[in-house]
């Protein structure tokens, strides 16, 4: 046997080791690959033999290739093998390659459960803590089933390394078997107050991970943490609860309140910058929850943004970017505090680092006013003239479009200059997406502000110009959907409608949904040109126009893209008949010029051919709320879920099979719309009206840029309420039903506001509010259904996977409680202490709000309680838990001080006991207390009671 | 908590990697990679924090990263953990490191990577942090390490080592003694001459409750010009 294994060592010597490995890996740089596949050979070789050292050695190296990239799970079960080892050495390697290889879904890992338990329960203190470490990386549902309560014994261990990391597990156990979270948490509980500074604070540190994620279940432990923080000069620790307290105020704007002064005291004693960070933010969380209402509440925001300055103004750019960062979360609650510091904000948007740039960036938003925005753009515009990096411009560009269009357009007081800013920004370079923004706000900023249209269109037509005569004019091909749209839907603007034809009709090279929106246009502004030659009967020129316009439209007819072929053949065979039209007229005209003589100019007028294509494209455009068309009411004695006609499937396959289909996605919509149809002949009757309708309506092309912005909605049309609308509602009621609704509003806040858009904006919302209480939710209420109902179940199911969290939220008031009554170790005593004096406070304070009525309930359940405490299994008392209906779950937690008072007595012979054990820190510190608490650290106990009333 | 620690040099090789939640290798590869690219591309001087990697996270992480002569160290963390808190992290890491393998530089990271995560294991648990005291740090490494050499001391052991070092083998990969006597032969000063170190501040680790800055500037971490690592002549030194 020893002759095998000194065999063994001997042949070892001459297996690669580790540096070997590493060495030879940095001698082939060449064929790195091809040396690696030799070792793995090797290693493979090695792990064959029964020498656990030789196998060691190769797991190690497995190890290293395995931060390279390689795959070793292969080796799984040799690296269990490693890891069971007596030797220190060797187990260390196998439980480093374990905890960087093995993930929870190892099926290995039903192998490790006994090994890691024996190895947890070991006499080294070391080897469990290996153990644990390891086990931390890779603990799966089952071993955290199986060996949550081995940890919890050792979070009683003597020694503190191991306490240390048992706390940290627990919470890797809690989440992948979150029922050890109940009654695992007393004694967590009582690891915040362990002796031990490391324990103190990895229980501060777990406590702090649950109470992110479910912060409500924890905020009964407020005053253990207040305690805490008052007294520790752990600044790790005190950092973790300062941020857990940040949580817990926004659910209790009461702990808010007294933290605020000892936050205060903080911020202004500390000297590291870290907690006085922290500070700051959570002081900022405060402010923000607690609405009003604090007198020294303007104080304490002015120290919050005087101390970020000051980090602001540090050298140290981490100081800076996280200066900046606080500062962006008290612009939102405060914007007039950090205006204040508006050079200081414009000075680092010339910062060097792109981070703090951005940073600033996102501050300048609520800087802006009326006065300055002109001022802050310009500085912005220069900038991204000097801006390396499309990332930064681009970010630059989409701030400037959100600064200005925030509130629509609230700050802006000249919108000349902001399209101008517009037309120069497009002339810019940005990544693909910009310039889609741009024309966005360019056409939105003409539809809604009338005043501006003119302007706006002549800026369109130069663009135009000059895109379509020099080649050298760079600008974001979006932005000519835009200039081509809005010179075609505001034609009347134009000052020289025949030279933008012209130009327009000089595209080329555009992407297809650019040129479609040129070929539409053109009709449009030719159908303005012609009319205006027709009038003044100048045949000539009409033709000349129509021809030039129709050879361009013949070759956009051979694109290759359908929806530019289908406009430019729609747009085609129109302009030929008015060609057509023309040309007998002009023939007409020779001939008949003596009869149209007599003829009066009514006649003449209405035989124009031109004022009949205008009709294409008539009415006036307005924007349309977001889903308005779902909101139109459902008109009275209409009941769409009501069978017209019995079901019969095989009725007219030829209406709109492709809008049936589509509508089956929403199942009750297309039954509405199939069977409303009474008689073959009003069907037909209907659908011609919609037919026409839709041809004449403008809302269609437009609805579209304004609120898709182009972008494939044509879908919708068919949707929807429109077509069943126009089915069960005479057709005339319902068009001018929903236009007049904004037309209406208009009207009536037009004298009210100079600004269109303003007025509009509001029109809308408040026709939303009217409309959502009207019957129009059922509508909503009838589409979702269908549909909401799975989706908000797939998402709960998908979230619920996604965060372990979710399966941790739970009450623990109720077990926390419970056994905090039992008598475990300084636990009671403290809490009776702090219970008995909170209770006089607390009693006078809220007398008014406890009633006798209250009360009664609450004896009765603390009688429930105690019953339960005499029986003092854990598992009993969960399961009866369970069974107690959730009123008296209430009223337990109401009963919570008048359990107290009733305790109190026996309490406190405990107390006097307990007193003496208790170690010597815990007197001074209650000594100490004494002043402070009277006025602080008691009114923060005094918090956390109400809070359960509220649960 | 802590996601992942990266540990790489300034050509992207990875020196230490430790995910504390899984990801396949090619994934973990590709994080690396990432991460490389986001953290290189930023100057010295500007600060130490980076909004996510796509990878890795979401919009809840943040790169906390340093900066040390050829290495750098990344943390990727969530809003649980404090930032700066972070910063003073890494610089107990590396000071860690720094005492334990006497002037630390890369080498010692490439050829002792298992040493490291013994050493991180320490600082850093299952992506919490376990212990900030780096007193109480070395207590428990050191304790570890004489376990180690206990059992490396049993007989057959020594005659390995006897019948490895008559033979000019260097064993020092799996063998933590050897490691001290390679330390041996090459004397600190001569390594400092040659390879850029990784730590040279050693000013306390109670950063947090001493130092007035509240942690330590960036300039106290020696960020000397990073000068490739002198490959060619250390290798001399180990073959």
């Amino acid at each position: 046997m020893a002759l095998k294994k000194v065999k063994g060592n001997i042949e070892r010597m001459f297996d690669k080791n580790l540096t070997d490995l590493v060495r030879g890996i940095r001698n082939n740089k060449e064929n790195e690959a091809k040396y690696i596949s030799e070792c793995m050979e090797d290693i493979k070789q090695e792990l064959r033999q029964d020498n656990l050292s030789v196998k060691s050695n190769a797991i190690a190296k497995l190890t290293y290739l395995q931060m390279l990239g390689y795959d070793i799970s292969w080796a799984g079960f040799n690296v269990i093998e490693v890891m069971s080892s007596n030797k220190f050495t060797l187990k260390r390697i196998g439980y480093l390659a374990a905890s960087q290889s093995f993930h929870c879904d190892s099926e290995l890992l039903m192998l490790t459960t006994n090994m890691i338990r024996k190895e947890l329960n070991s006499q080294n203190q070391y080897e469990a803590g290996l153990a644990l470490t390891s086990l931390s990386c890779y603990i799966s549902t089952d071993l955290a089933r199986d060996l949550s309560n081995d940890i919890l014994t050792l979070l009683s261990s003597t020694k503190p390394y191991i306490r240390k990391k048992a706390v940290l597990m627990m919470y890797k156990v809690f989440l992948k078997y979150p029922d050890a979270l109940r009654p695992a948490f007393p004694k967590l509980k009582e690891k915040l107050e362990d002796p031990d500074p490391g324990v103190q604070s990895a229980a501060v540190n777990v406590v702090c991970e649950l109470a992110r994620k479910n912060p409500k279940n924890y905020l009964s432990l407020a005053p253990v943490f207040f305690k805490l923080m008052t007294t520790s000069t752990n600044n790790w620790m005190l950092i973790k609860i300062i941020k857990l307290f940040g949580a817990l105020t926004p659910l209790e704007p009461r702990l808010g309140k007294k933290l605020i002064e000892p936050l205060t005291n903080l911020i202004h004693s500390t000297s590291a910058m870290s907690l006085l960070y922290e500070c700051i933010n959570t002081v900022i969380a405060v402010l923000i929850s607690i609405s009003s209402g604090m007198p020294n509440h303007a104080a304490s925001i002015q120290l919050c943004v005087q101390k970020l300055r000051i980090l602001i103004e540090d050298s140290d750019q981490n100081l800076k970017y996280l200066g900046l960062l606080a500062m962006s979360k008290i612009l939102k609650t405060h914007p007039k505090s950090v205006q204040a510091h508006k050079d200081l904000i414009l000075q680092c948007l010339e910062d060097k680092d792109e981070s703090i740039r951005l940073r600033a960036l996102d501050l300048l938003y609520g800087m802006v006013s009326k006065k300055n925005l002109m001022e802050i753009v310009k500085k912005l515009m220069v900038h991204m003239d000097k801006a390396e990096g499309t990332v930064y411009r681009d970010e630059l560009l989409s701030k400037i479009i959100l600064i200005c269009s925030q509130n629509n357009y609230q700050f802006i007081t000249n919108f000349e200059w902001y399209v101008t800013v517009l037309v120069e920004l497009a002339q810019m370079e940005f990544g693909s997406k910009q310039g889609h923004i741009i024309g966005a706000q360019l056409m939105d900023v003409c539809i809604r502000v009338q005043a501006i249209r003119s302007f706006t269109v002549a800026e369109m037509a130069q663009i135009l110009d000059i895109y379509t005569s020099t080649s050298q004019f760079t600008i974001m091909q979006e932005v000519l959907y835009a200039a081509a749209w809005l010179c075609g839907e505001f034609v009347e603007e134009l000052k020289y409608p025949e030279q933008t034809l012209k130009a327009m009709a000089k595209y080329k090279m555009l992407p297809q949904h650019i040129e479609s929106v040129f070929i539409q246009n053109i009709l449009k502004v030719f159908t303005f040109v012609v009319r205006k030659y027709e009038t003044n009967e100048q045949y000539e020129d009409c033709l000349r126009i129509c021809s030039s316009v129709a050879d361009k439209l013949n070759e956009s007819i051979k694109s290759g893209e359908l929806e530019v072929q289908e406009r430019a053949s729609t747009s085609l065979m129109i302009i030929k008949i008015v060609q057509e039209e023309f040309k007998r007229k002009q023939s007409g005209d020779a001939s008949n010029d003596n009869l149209v003589e007599a003829g009066d100019g009514d006649n003449k007028n209405a035989s124009l051919i031109s004022n009949e294509l205008r009709n294409l494209f008539s009415g006036e455009l307005n924007p349309v709320a977001p889903k308005a068309q779902k909101k139109v009411p459902v008109p009275e004695g209409l009941d769409l879920d009501a069978w017209i006609n019995d079901p019969v499937y095989d009725t007219d396959s030829d209406s709109e099979p492709e809008i049936v289909e589509n509508l089956f996605i929403k199942p009750e919509k297309s039954k509405t719309i199939h069977y409303h149809e009474p008689t073959e002949e009003e069907m037909k009757k209907s659908r011609e009206a919609r037919k026409y309708e839709q041809q004449n309506n403008p809302h269609y092309l437009k609805n579209d840029a304004i609120e898709r912005n182009g972008n494939g909605a044509s879908d919708n049309y068919d949707n929807v309420p429109m077509a069943e609308l126009t089915l069960n509602v005479p057709l005339k009621v319902m068009g001018p039903k929903r236009s007049d609704k904004y037309l209406d509003s208009n009207a009536g806040k037009a004298s009210k506001k100079k600004r269109g858009k303003k007025k509009k904006y509001k029109s809308e919302s408040s026709s939303d509010e009217e409309i959502n209480q009207g019957p129009a939710i059922e509508i909503k209420r009838d589409m979702e259904l269908p549909e909401g109902a799975t989706l908000s179940d797939g998402d709960s199911d998908r979230s619920q996977n996604d965060d372990p969290h979710r399966a941790l939220d739970i009450d623990l008031n109720l077990p926390a409680y419970d056994y905090s009554a039992k008598p475990e170790k300084e636990e009671k005593p403290s809490k009776a202490k702090k219970d008995k004096k909170h209770k006089k406070k607390s009693s006078e304070k809220e007398k008014s709000r406890k009633d006798n009525k209250d009360k009664q309930p609450k004896e009765i359940s603390t009688g429930s309680n105690r019953v339960v405490k005499e029986k003092s299994s854990k598992k009993k008392h969960d399961r009866h838990k369970s069974k107690v209906p959730k009123e008296s779950k209430e009223a337990n937690l109401l009963g919570l001080e008048e359990d107290n008072v009733v305790k109190s007595e026996e309490v406190k012979e405990v107390k006097k006991e307990k007193k003496e054990k208790k170690p010597k820190d815990i007197k001074e510190k209650g000594e100490k207390k004494k002043k402070k608490s009277s006025s602080g650290y008691e009114e923060a106990l005094g918090i956390s009671t109400p809070s359960k009333e509220f649960q | 908590m802590i996601k992942a620690i990266l540990v790489f040099n300034n050509h992207g090789k990875p020196r230490l990697s430790k995910f504390y939640q899984y990801f396949p290798e090619d994934m973990q590869q590709q994080i690396i990679k990432e991460t490389f690219q986001l953290v290189s591309k930023r100057d010295d001087n500007v600060c130490n924090f980076l909004e996510g990697g796509s990878l890795i996270g979401g919009s809840d992480y943040k790169l906390i990263y340093r900066h040390y002569a050829t290495l750098y160290f990344v943390f990727c963390v969530d809003s649980s953990e404090s930032e700066l808190g972070i910063l003073d992290l890494i610089q107990v890491f590396v000071e860690t490191l720094d005492k334990c393998f006497e002037n630390v530089c890369e080498l010692d990271l490439i050829f002792h990577v298992d040493k490291v995560h013994f050493i991180l294991n320490e600082l850093v648990m299952g992506g919490m942090v376990l212990e900030t005291n780096m007193t109480e740090i070395l207590t428990r490494i050191e304790d570890q390490n004489k376990m180690e050499k206990q059992e490396v001391s049993s007989l057959v052991y020594l005659i390995i080592i006897l019948i490895v070092y008559c033979l000019g083998w260097d064993n020092s990969g799996s063998c933590p003694s050897s490691l001290g006597r390679q330390k041996h032969e090459h004397s600190p000063a001569d390594k400092r001459h040659q390879t850029p170190r990784l730590a040279a501040g050693h000013q306390g680790l109670e950063i947090l409750t001493s130092n007035s800055q509240g942690f330590p500037k960036p300039s106290v971490a020696p960020v000397s010009p990073s000068l490739p690592f002198g490959v060619s002549s250390r290798r001399t030194l180990f073959c």
